[in-house]
């Protein structure tokens, strides 16, 4: 394994109020509620009732965020999420999911989201992703690296990742997961920390997505011909082998 | 027990016990015949007795023994000493005492003998009687006596297993069809509830009767378990529509109530913000009551129908929408022979209420910018018609469903869904057409077609 060049991966501290977020919810009364939430945080807030609505405003500006609701009427959050994803759109998107969801909310990752919201939930928690998710998004913009774990190599800037040359097909998310993962090979790293590095989460976070997003990894490599590189450390995390080939 | 062992065992205790039977009569006649046997013999000799008595002392007893012997002939002591004339083969034992004519069975070197005593009276030169003891020994008869017992209890025990053997047999034979319905039974445990069912032919009528009761049963038992599941998928996506029900203003609620709390939001914001999330407070205890109304109408109780005046019911009704709705003009019309207000309509008046009030509402708020909203009493159907929009009717069934909204709706969703509920609780149904008012008219019927 060569690592060409490095940098420190701890999240910037880049300011975030300011930023453009678009809130896609159908019921009204919670739409308005989030969006003066937001507002009141000093984000340039618009709110979209359905999924054609959303595709306009993110036609006429692109938004520096989306926080969507996955039970949208018509065309659902997911296939929102995706066709954002298939235009283009890469950034951050926050998905909203009732309890009973849990299909949904790995769906949405699978779409392209970053991650995803229970409802009910408080406000704060609601700002934390949202501020971690843009501070995130600013920094990987920012970071230059090429980095080489076997047969894998990854070019941060270029975002492009590949195995034994050909090409990784990987949503914004999974590539920055892999690009921290390979840069610490053989370092175990804890789903906290993980959260911390690749989603910028640097407070107390229920979620699952680490996860979710080492499966979609695992499965994305192994379908890219590459050996079983990433391994689950049982009651600590997660850790890239490029030794093992 | 199987069927077959059963049948099995009992005919091989049937046999036994007439065989035992038969062998007890049997052995006891056995040995009466291989007696009256000896018997005889003995009265033959016994015939030429008397002569032998009266020649004993004149014949060599060497010849006498050839006809007369085994006997023994009590003459007395004047005729010889001692008084005792043996003649042949006498048993070594001494024979019993002489005590008169007749028979006597006596046991005598290990068998038994026959002793058949005869007295001779008036015999010449022996005296004046004489008594004659024939014997004959028994052992012969005794052990051909033995021989055929032991025949008859070799073949009774066969005769007896082969009983058992037949009967089992038989019984796996009768069995058969129970067999095959057992099989059939067993295999009922996979497959789709609505195929449970075993033949109808199974060769004998006491199982074709088992298996039409066991159908019925059995048909009974799809019905049912066709009827919960469908009963749980409803109560499933009940339970998620009514989560999301509450889930949405509690949300809202929530994040209004942050608003309100947060140290960034000055007064304007803070009480719009409070003003929000009590409204939203407010659709959610709507929807509890709305889904506990909702679970009533699904299970109505018989016991809550009584004979009902539905005009009554629904001028409560129009009393309440005209207070809140003071711009609207709502009629109510009674058509027909006036038997509706006679209360011969056997119905739950608590359900009639929920039932045309929320129809009423929906009318009210989907009619026009003065809602015109006529109510007609016809028989048992209630008829409510708007002068709103009307509703295409492509889109009716669906409004009917749980949980959905109308473009101007407020409430719950839950609306119609009681109505209907209480409507098939009566028998009858919510049916939605065009209305003569332009908008969309309501049937109410709260009997059966």
């Amino acid at each position: 394994m060569t690592v060409v060049s490095t940098t420190p991966n701890s999240p910037g501290a880049a300011p975030t109020s300011g930023a453009t977020i678009l809130v896609v919810e159908d019921d009204e009364p919670i739409r308005d509620a989030v969006v003066r939430g937001l507002g009141l945080h000093g984000y340039d807030v618009n709110g979209a009732g359905d999924a054609e609505a959303a595709l306009a405003t993110v036609g006429r500006r692109r938004p520096d965020l989306l926080v969507l609701d996955i039970g949208l009427p018509g065309m659902s959050g997911i296939e929102l999420c995706e066709r954002l994803r298939s235009v283009g759109v890469d950034v951050p998107i926050l998905m909203l999911s009732a309890r009973d969801q849990v299909g949904d909310r790995v769906a949405g990752l699978h779409a392209g989201a970053d991650d995803y919201l229970v409802k009910p939930f408080a406000l704060d928690e609601l700002l934390a992703r949202v501020q971690a998710l843009l501070r995130r998004a600013r920094a990987t913009a920012a970071s230059t690296e090429v980095v080489v774990a076997g047969p894998l190599w990854i070019d941060v800037d270029r975002r492009r990742a590949t195995v034994d040359g050909s090409h990784l097909d990987l949503s914004r998310r999974e590539f920055d997961l892999l690009a921290v993962l390979a840069a610490n090979p053989d370092i175990v790293l804890g789903r906290i920390r993980l959260l911390e590095l690749v989603w910028g989460y640097d407070f107390e976070v229920d979620t699952n997505v680490v996860d979710v997003f080492v499966g979609y990894l695992r499965r994305k490599l192994d379908a890219a011909g590459a050996p079983r590189m990433i391994d689950t450390v049982r009651g600590v995390g997660f850790v890239l082998r490029p030794g093992r080939v | 027990m199987r069927l077959a062992t059963r049948t099995a065992l009992a005919a091989f205790i049937a046999a036994s016990l007439t065989l035992l039977l038969a062998g007890a009569i049997f052995q006891g006649r056995l040995a009466d015949v291989l007696q009256d046997r000896v018997d005889a013999q003995l009265e033959d000799r016994a015939e030429s007795a008397p002569i032998l008595a009266a020649i004993a002392e004149r014949l060599g007893r060497s010849e006498l023994a050839a006809t007369v012997a085994p006997a023994r002939v009590v003459v007395g002591d004047a005729v010889v000493p001692g008084g005792v004339i043996e003649l042949g083969d006498l048993p070594e034992s001494p024979l019993p005492a002489p005590d008169g004519p007749g028979w006597t069975t006596f046991t005598a070197d290990g068998e038994r003998w026959r002793l058949y005593a005869i007295e001779v009276v008036d015999v010449p030169d022996v005296g004046d009687r004489a008594l004659v003891q024939l014997v004959e020994p028994l052992g012969d008869v005794d052990r051909e006596a033995g021989v055929l017992r032991r025949r008859f209890l070799a073949a009774g025990v066969f005769v007896s297993f082969a009983a058992g053997a037949a009967g089992w047999l038989l019984g796996a034979i009768a069995a058969r069809p129970l067999t095959r319905l057992r099989r059939d039974t067993a295999s009922l445990r996979e497959g789709d509830p609505a195929a449970w069912q075993v033949g109808d032919r199974y060769g004998t009528p006491e199982v074709d009767d088992v298996a039409a009761a066991l159908n019925i049963n059995l048909r009974r038992l799809s019905d049912e378990t066709v009827r919960r599941d469908r009963a749980l998928d409803a109560a499933r996506a009940f339970a998620a529509s009514a989560s999301h029900e509450l889930r949405t203003p509690l949300q809202s609620a929530l994040t209004n109530l942050d608003i309100a709390r947060s140290e960034r939001a000055s007064a304007d914001e803070r009480i719009p913000a409070i003003e929000h999330a009590h409204d939203q407070v407010q659709r959610m205890a709507a929807s509890l009551t709305a889904v506990r109304a909702l679970a009533d109408a699904e299970f109505a109780d018989p016991a809550w129908f009584e004979p009902t005046d539905l005009v009554e019911v629904i001028d409560r009704i129009v009393a309440d929408e005209r207070r809140r709705y003071p711009l609207a003009t709502i009629e109510l019309v009674e058509v027909g022979d006036g038997l509706a207000a006679e209360g011969s309509v056997t119905a739950w008046r608590d359900g009639v209420q929920l039932a045309v009030g929320n129809v009423v509402r929906n009318a009210l708020v989907h009619g026009g910018d003065h809602p015109h909203v006529i109510i007609e009493v016809r028989g048992s159907d209630v008829i409510v018609d708007d002068d709103g929009p009307g509703v295409p009717a492509a889109d009716r069934d669906r409004l009917v469903g749980r949980f959905a909204k109308g473009e101007r709706s407020t409430g719950s969703g839950l609306g119609l869904a009681i109505a209907a509920e209480v409507t098939a609780g009566h028998g009858g149904r919510l049916m939605l057409d065009d209305s003569p008012l332009g908008g969309l008219r309501v049937v109410v019927r709260l009997a059966g077609d």
